[in-house]
């Protein structure tokens, strides 16, 4: 095998598949990145963990086409720190990769391709067009609700569904709080049809995440399909697999509440300020902060036996309704104004131990619940 | 004897009590037969260990936790008896309730051991020493005759010491100003904190007494780290550290020896299910919740192994419990056989405090 590439492209290609290499003693393999090279063709740069897998393509001049693995973090490392704009690669007997670039050269112990497992094949897939941004946000303003507790597989990892007519949905939740988002994804009028709900495992999502990154840069247009249990997206010549979670998502519908008896409007970077300066005074393991609601007035209170006491009220013009004294864990408040934008939210409670629901002013495309806590 | 502070500050009265052969004498309260005999009470012969043996026993080299087998080889007409905790904690709190009225803080270590600070009840006796003999009348008269040994000092640590001075049924009483005398020529074993480890770690830096180590410099006392000051402190007396009335426990758990060794999942499930029991009970009996659980097990070759992960939320009911001990087990190599297993509630939280209450009623 013998290409020359260049140095900058293939850094890309590197960084990109650094989330995807393995460090598990049990399949030293899955630390290599697989490379591939085809005459007439360009350089495959592909890594997995059996979980997630990125598959892409840079451009190079491909004097005679061959296929290694190699230590991906190291070869990122070197190719990095390389001199020159273009490196010259050439990979001799024994799966020595050499690396020349200028006046430098490396040479790295690889190992043979056939040792690495066989890679999923998109050309399975049908790929769906979809508008890039709407993912994007959907995943963004969702994943932070993702359960990190391993002992609930189903909850590891963001519900993801087409609900026709072009509308995605993606649902998140770790037992306590939930994040919900809907949005019509359709570019140019491309049909999305109906399909059931999958769960995207958090370690795809997060790669997913900076594959859409990339892409929105880019603006490179990006489509998504599914094969066997594998959700597939395609960005910019990169094509992501994510081995879905085979669990049933929880039945998220019916903690969403339906209605409520107590609706505040908020300006949303104040009660975002306001909830980290009372915050500070909750206890730091459960971070509850007191919310006590009033006609016309709303008090947000903290008392740590060990720290002491804080207290803060805030006018809450147009409020009618009734007294309600609820706790909430307030970095999961914070979490929801946090990943918001719009200028104004609404929080709409109903009972001290029944779930809050906060959403944007006037946006009905998010929707966030969080369930209060015991005081 | 004024009990004044080497260092200037306000003088005071530290006194560390410590039941004499606790156990065994207790049964020996109980049942006149087991007086005046060699008595062990501990676990069963074949793997048990001694958790006390009566002064009786004593002089054949017999002590605490030492194998029970091999203390009846010392002694094979010694009358060996399980523990009975329940009375030792009835007799426990009689006694605890005396020291109580001697000191307004009163840290018990153990059912038989506790620190009282009297600093400001000493007035009330003509001296230490009739402090101590007063203590020591009150403990025989409430519980019917069992002893206790009493040290009187200035710090914890010279207290703690003394009470062991003259056992049993001793009353010793140091002045501070006579604290470092008093500890010179004592072995560093004798220094809390040292176990035989450290004691041999001490002891291969030339320091054989503990006046050794209050005399040693900086230099010497490199090797054992932070330790190396610690020690040099407790050795010159100066021990400023609080009688605490009781101590928040930091973690609530339930373990057992087995009478047979276990070995796999099967054979460990259902003595997790019963520790999940015993601890969400000890959880609610103390108002708190636990944060995380952790699994000991200890293997038939006495190495100890433990595995522990944080819980969904606290709690103080056997479910959860059980389900992360379950988990647990997985990080465990399960095939060879062990001896003990023990299950912990750790991250004790105030049941009182705000607890987060979960979305789904059940998932």
């Amino acid at each position: 095998m013998k290409f020359v590439v260049d140095r900058d492209s293939f850094t890309r290609a590197l960084s990109r598949i650094q989330g995807v290499l393995s460090r598990k003693a049990a399949m030293p393999v899955l630390s290599n990145v697989l490379l591939e090279a085809e005459e007439g063709g360009g350089l495959r740069v592909a890594a997995t963990d059996l979980d997630v897998t990125f598959d892409g393509e840079v451009s190079a001049r491909v004097a005679e086409g061959g296929r290694t693995t190699v230590d991906g973090k190291r070869l990122f490392d070197v190719v990095r720190s390389l001199p020159g704009e273009e490196v010259d690669i050439e990979v001799g007997g024994e799966e020595k990769l050499v690396l020349r670039c200028k006046n430098t050269e490396f040479m790295l112990l690889g190992s043979p391709a056939d040792d690495y497992p066989s890679l999923p094949d998109a050309k399975g897939a049908e790929m769906l067009a979809i508008d890039g941004e709407a993912l994007k946000e959907l995943i963004d303003r969702t994943r932070f609700s993702v359960s990190t507790d391993e002992s609930r597989p189903n909850l590891n990892g963001v519900f993801f569904r087409c609900m026709g007519e072009g509308r995605i949905r993606v649902v998140s939740t770790d037992g306590h709080r939930l994040s919900q988002g809907e949005r019509d994804a359709r570019r140019d009028e491309a049909p999305i049809p109906e399909r059931e709900g999958v769960i995207i495992p958090r370690k795809g999502v997060e790669e997913l995440k900076k594959l859409l990154d990339e892409a929105s840069s880019n603006k490179a247009d990006v489509a998504f399909g599914f094969l066997d249990n594998n959700l597939v997206v395609e960005a910019g010549g990169v094509v992501l697999f994510v081995r879905l979670i085979d669990a049933a998502f929880p039945d998220y519908r019916q903690v969403i509440p339906k209605s409520s008896e107590r609706r505040v409007v908020l300006d949303r970077m104040p009660f975002l300020n306001s909830l980290k300066r009372i915050g500070l005074l909750a206890s730091e393991r459960t971070h509850g902060v007191r919310i006590e609601l009033r006609p016309g007035r709303m008090t947000l209170l903290s008392d740590n036996p060990d720290l002491g006491k804080a207290r803060e009220e805030m006018p809450i013009e147009g409020y009618e309704g009734g007294e309600l004294i609820i706790a909430f864990n307030a970095k999961y408040v914070r979490d929801i104004l946090s990943t918001l934008t719009a200028p104004k939210v609404e929080m709409a409670l109903n009972e001290a131990l029944s779930p809050g629901l906060f959403r944007e002013h006037q946006n009905d495309d998010y929707l966030f619940v969080v369930m209060p806590m015991r005081i | 004897m004024p009990l004044d502070a080497a260092d200037g500050s306000p003088p005071r009265v530290i006194v560390h009590a410590d039941m004499d052969a606790f156990y065994a004498s207790v049964e020996q309260l109980d049942d006149p037969a087991l007086r005046g005999r060699p008595l062990l009470i501990g676990g069963p012969v074949e793997r048990g260990v001694v958790a006390t043996a009566s002064y009786e026993a004593r002089p054949y080299g017999v002590g605490s936790a030492m194998p029970m087998a091999l203390a009846l080889r010392r002694i094979p007409h010694a009358v060996v008896l399980r523990p009975r905790f329940e009375r030792y904690k009835e007799v426990s709190r009689q006694v605890m309730a005396v020291f109580a009225t001697f000191a307004p803080e009163v840290e018990s270590l153990s059912l038989d051991e506790a620190f009282l600070d009297a600093s400001t009840t000493a007035d009330r006796f003509a001296g230490p020493a009739a402090l101590g003999r007063a203590l020591k009348d009150a403990v025989r008269a409430a519980t019917g005759g069992l002893t206790v040994s009493v040290g009187v000092s200035a710090t914890k640590f010279v207290a703690k010491v003394a009470s062991d001075f003259h056992k049993p049924d001793g009353l010793t009483i140091v002045p501070p100003g006579e604290a470092r005398a008093f500890l010179a020529p004592l072995s560093v074993s004798r220094l809390w904190g040292a176990g035989p480890k450290t004691a041999a770690r001490i002891e291969a830096l030339g320091l054989r007494t503990i006046g050794q180590v209050a005399a040693a410099d900086d230099t010497t006392l490199a090797p054992l780290g932070r330790l190396g000051p610690h020690f040099r402190d407790l050795a010159r007396a100066l021990d400023p550290r609080p009688v605490v009335s009781h101590r928040e426990p930091k973690s609530i758990g339930w373990e057992r020896t087995l009478t047979t060794d276990v070995r796999g999942r099967a054979a460990i499930e259902p003595i997790l299910e019963t520790a999940a029991d015993e601890v969400a009970r000890r959880l609610q009996r103390k108002g708190r919740l636990a944060g995380g659980a952790r699994v000991k097990l200890k293997s038939a070759d006495f190495r100890i192994t433990t595995r522990q992960c944080a819980l969904t939320a606290p709690t103080d009911a056997a479910p959860p419990l059980l389900a992360a001990a379950r988990r647990l087990l997985d990080g465990f190599e399960l095939e060879q056989p062990y001896r003990l297993v023990g299950l912990t509630g750790y991250d004790l939280v105030p049941a009182r405090a705000p607890v987060q209450l979960p979305l789904f009623p059940r998932i």
